[in-house]
């Protein structure tokens, strides 16, 4: 049978990327910077999704503390640590573009990275800085990023390129990988429950069944819906 | 931006509905039934076009018999009495159908290419049942039952950009007709009136041979309703640009309309004058219950000492006895702290209807983008400076105490519906809130005890949880208006000032009262021109209307 393909909003991708990440137990603060190249992997033909919903729990993070740079004249090592390419992206793009404003270019050779073919998305995201970078990998295992300086953003296109064809086109996936993805991103939300229940809405119903609150005298509602919650998906019945 | 002084900002030009009106009236917006397969006990199918000019959009409705199982006016609810989709036409019949199986769907449902908006509305089911019964009747209903509510159906969901498949609004071309912020949705809103009305009229005329149509003064005079929440506090998390540009923009209207140099019986006094007295009748006739917020009843009172300084301006040429520069500019200084701060600003959006043209010119620059970026080589000290300089708030709030962290927000697995509860009742869940004063406060912490000259990039080597404050910081340094000094983890913390400020201003909704403080509904839309209105070529000024007389 052939994969039926969607194509997946970016406002759907990061949602659901997000909140894996979350899952996956990586820094809250440092989810959105890795969720980029998650996307931007996508983008680029990478392990994008797929690798997502297969090695998620491989971005569990608390710190960068591995990580060990070393400046030199050309640019930099760093060592990664071990840690996923995408964990470590966001820095090595910070680091780069730090180099290159002050030397004019930066030569990084990055070691110790899991994932090492996902650096790539360093590269992708260069523009947003104003900045270019290649990518090479090298026979040991690591990598070379050679980053320059350039023209600084001036539009949307320009600030992202691979963002901006998602955000008109949508990322083109396989329907029942997106179903995992999202499934699985699903779990980061609460369990429902009668006392959540009462964290939102006009009125809470306490727990002698009574309400507390005014009903709105415009609305009809089900007070079961207060009382029990409902089991079966989320769907018109 | 103290989220209380936030939600007392009233509607104005800049408000979503009334650029989507003047737009939808100036370019004389046709909107015709293209079908209408709805059943006697409201079921069935039914299609509109809006024809813009540009471009023609269709809005397909799927209609059902209400029900009492499942319903409820929060997202959580299983029960909806329509569902549509505002769609970029023109439509196939495959896209009705496919429409109609995916939407019943929902969360697991896809959108067929090209749509913009999945909708759904409930019945306000006295004044809808009121309504019907009368027309039947060969009556019209009774004004004082339909001031109760102002509406015959009731939102409850506008999902777009990017949700279920929908089009992303930023993927809109320059020449879209939906393509500034909120269009898209406020025309759907618009849409669930018209669909409300005709299913009223079919409704009665279903039921008797002597039916009568509702008259167009009723039909004006009822919007469509709105229930928001807790989720609008996270718009403004996630929009903080926008949230500065539309501000920004009814500020720059607000002075530009202040600067007017307006004499003794200026028609555009005159014009000020008979929006204020508008506002007032609608003040003194509005029914509705407060909780927070001010009673109509006081909102009028200031408006009218309002009416009686624009008086005298439009009679002398003068404020207090004063021939100033910038008369209006004077008037509002002399008003400021007198009236309630509803009324005041009342008059503050009231004055942004002196320059429409500005109006829409500034709406044209509401679209932008949410991204950030770091600036890696900016030193920690230039960065400490914007943090100081920038959110000295933060610095002032209480953090320390069991109160300022009480509560945490989350979303629910069912229907992602936001929630705020306290901690000690939500369990494990993943904080959704933007605690912006504790990560501004961590940052700035972090960066003291470190060297000044110390690079943005190898500050985040060390401190890679402060990214994403760090990103925010750098991206949105300069912008006036972005966040609202709030801590959202706080007991202190009124959510409902914040949705207030969504609905009201942005949105441009009237009648907004609370429930609980976290819970609104509203009216959308009242006194918007009918379908021939706008064909026929409508006011502009169509706000505020009072009670009709039949």
């Amino acid at each position: 049978m052939t994969a039926r393909i969607i194509h997946v909003s970016v406002r759907e991708s990061r949602m659901c990327v997000d909140r894996i990440l979350l899952v996956a137990r990586c820094l809250p603060g440092y989810v959105s910077a890795v969720r980029d190249c998650v996307l931007l992997s996508q983008a680029l033909g990478l392990g994008g999704f797929e690798h997502l919903l297969r090695h998620y729990e491989r971005l569990r993070m608390a710190s960068l503390e591995a990580v060990a740079v070393t400046d030199d004249a050309a640019g930099a090592v760093i060592d990664a640590g071990g840690m996923h390419a995408w964990l470590v992206a966001p820095a090595v793009a910070d680091i780069g573009v730090d180099i290159a404003r002050r030397c004019g270019r930066a030569d990084l050779r990055v070691r110790g990275v899991e994932e090492r073919r996902e650096l790539a998305t360093v590269c992708a995201l260069m523009p947003r800085y104003g900045a270019a970078a290649t990518y090479r990998s090298e026979d040991a295992g690591g990598a070379t990023l050679l980053v320059t300086n350039a023209s600084p953003p001036r539009t949307a296109a320009q600030w992202d390129p691979l963002l901006h064809h998602a955000f008109r086109h949508g990322f083109a996936v396989d329907e029942a990988l997106w179903r995992s993805v999202y499934a699985l991103s699903n779990s980061a939300l609460a369990p429902d429950s009668v006392v959540s229940r009462r964290h939102a809405g006009p009125v809470i119903l306490k727990d002698d069944g009574t309400l507390f609150g005014r009903v709105p005298q415009d609305d009809d509602f089900d007070p079961n819906m207060l009382r029990n919650v409902a089991r079966t998906p989320q769907e018109h019945s | 931006m103290r989220p209380s002084r936030l939600a007392v900002l009233q509607t104005s030009r800049m408000s979503a509905t009334r650029l989507l009106m003047a737009k939808a009236i100036r370019e004389r917006w046709r909107i015709e039934k293209l079908r209408w397969q709805i059943d006697e006990r409201a079921r069935g199918t039914a299609l509109y076009r809006i024809t813009t000019g540009d471009m023609p959009f269709d809005f397909i409705v799927h209609s059902f018999e209400p029900k009492m199982e499942g319903r409820m006016g929060r997202i959580i609810g299983r029960a909806w009495d329509m569902m549509a989709a505002l769609v970029e036409g023109p439509v196939c019949e495959d896209d009705v159908r496919t429409t109609g199986e995916e939407i019943r769907k929902l969360y697991a449902g896809r959108a067929t290419p090209g749509t913009l908006i999945w909708a759904r509305s409930n019945r306000s089911a006295r004044v809808f049942n009121h309504t019907v019964d009368s027309l039947a009747a060969g009556h019209q209903p009774d004004v004082p039952t339909l001031a109760e509510a102002c509406y015959l159906m009731r939102n409850t969901g506008l999902d777009g950009n990017g949700t279920f498949g929908t089009r992303s609004f930023r993927s809109l071309e320059d020449t879209h007709p939906l393509r500034r912020p909120l269009d898209a949705q406020m025309l759907s809103a618009y849409m669930m009136r018209v669909f409300s009305i005709d299913l009223v009229n079919h409704l009665a005329r279903c039921r008797s041979d002597k039916a009568v149509p509702l008259a167009p003064e009723i039909q004006r005079f009822l919007g469509v309703g709105n229930g928001s929440a807790l989720g609008l506090n996270l718009f403004v998390n996630n929009h903080p640009k926008l949230i500065d540009a539309w501000i920004a923009a009814r500020e720059h209207a607000i002075v530009a309309a202040k600067r007017l140099p307006v004499t003794a019986g200026d028609p555009r006094l005159a014009q000020l004058l008979a929006l204020i007295d508008r506002a007032l009748v609608f003040r003194r006739q509005d029914r509705m219950e407060y909780e927070r917020f001010a009673a109509s009843a006081e909102v009028a009172a200031g408006l009218a000492v309002v009416r009686e300084a624009v008086r005298a301006l439009f009679e002398s040429g003068m404020v207090n006895g004063i021939r100033p520069r910038y008369p209006l500019a004077a008037l509002a200084d002399s008003l400021d702290g007198r009236v309630h701060d509803e009324a005041f600003e009342t008059l503050m959006g009231l004055l942004t209807e002196l320059v429409p043209e500005l109006c829409d010119r500034l709406a044209e620059g509401l679209a932008v983008d949410e991204e950030y970026a770091t600036e890696p080589d900016m030193s920690i000290g230039r960065l400490q400076d914007i943090v100081r300089s920038e959110y000295a708030w933060a610095f002032a709030m209480d953090l320390d105490s069991e109160s300022s962290q009480r509560y945490v927000w989350y979303k629910s697995a069912t229907a992602e519906e936001p929630r705020r509860g306290p901690r000690s009742e939500a369990g494990d869940v993943f904080n959704l809130g933007l605690d912006l004063p504790r990560l501004i406060r961590a940052l700035d912490s972090e960066i003291a005890t470190r060297p000044a000259a110390q690079t943005v990039a190898r500050f985040l080597l060390e401190c890679p949880r402060l990214r994403f404050i760090v990103a925010r910081t750098q991206t949105l340094s300069g912008l006036r208006f972005h966040s609202p000094h709030m801590n959202m983890m706080g007991e202190e913390l009124v959510p409902c000032d914040i949705t207030r400020l969504i609905n009201i201003g942005i949105h441009g909704l009237d009648k907004t009262r609370d429930y609980l403080q976290r819970a609104l509904r509203g009216v959308i839309y009242q006194g918007a021109p009918t379908v021939d209105d706008l064909a026929a070529g409508a006011r502009l000024d169509w706000f505020h209307p009072p009670e009709p007389v039949l």
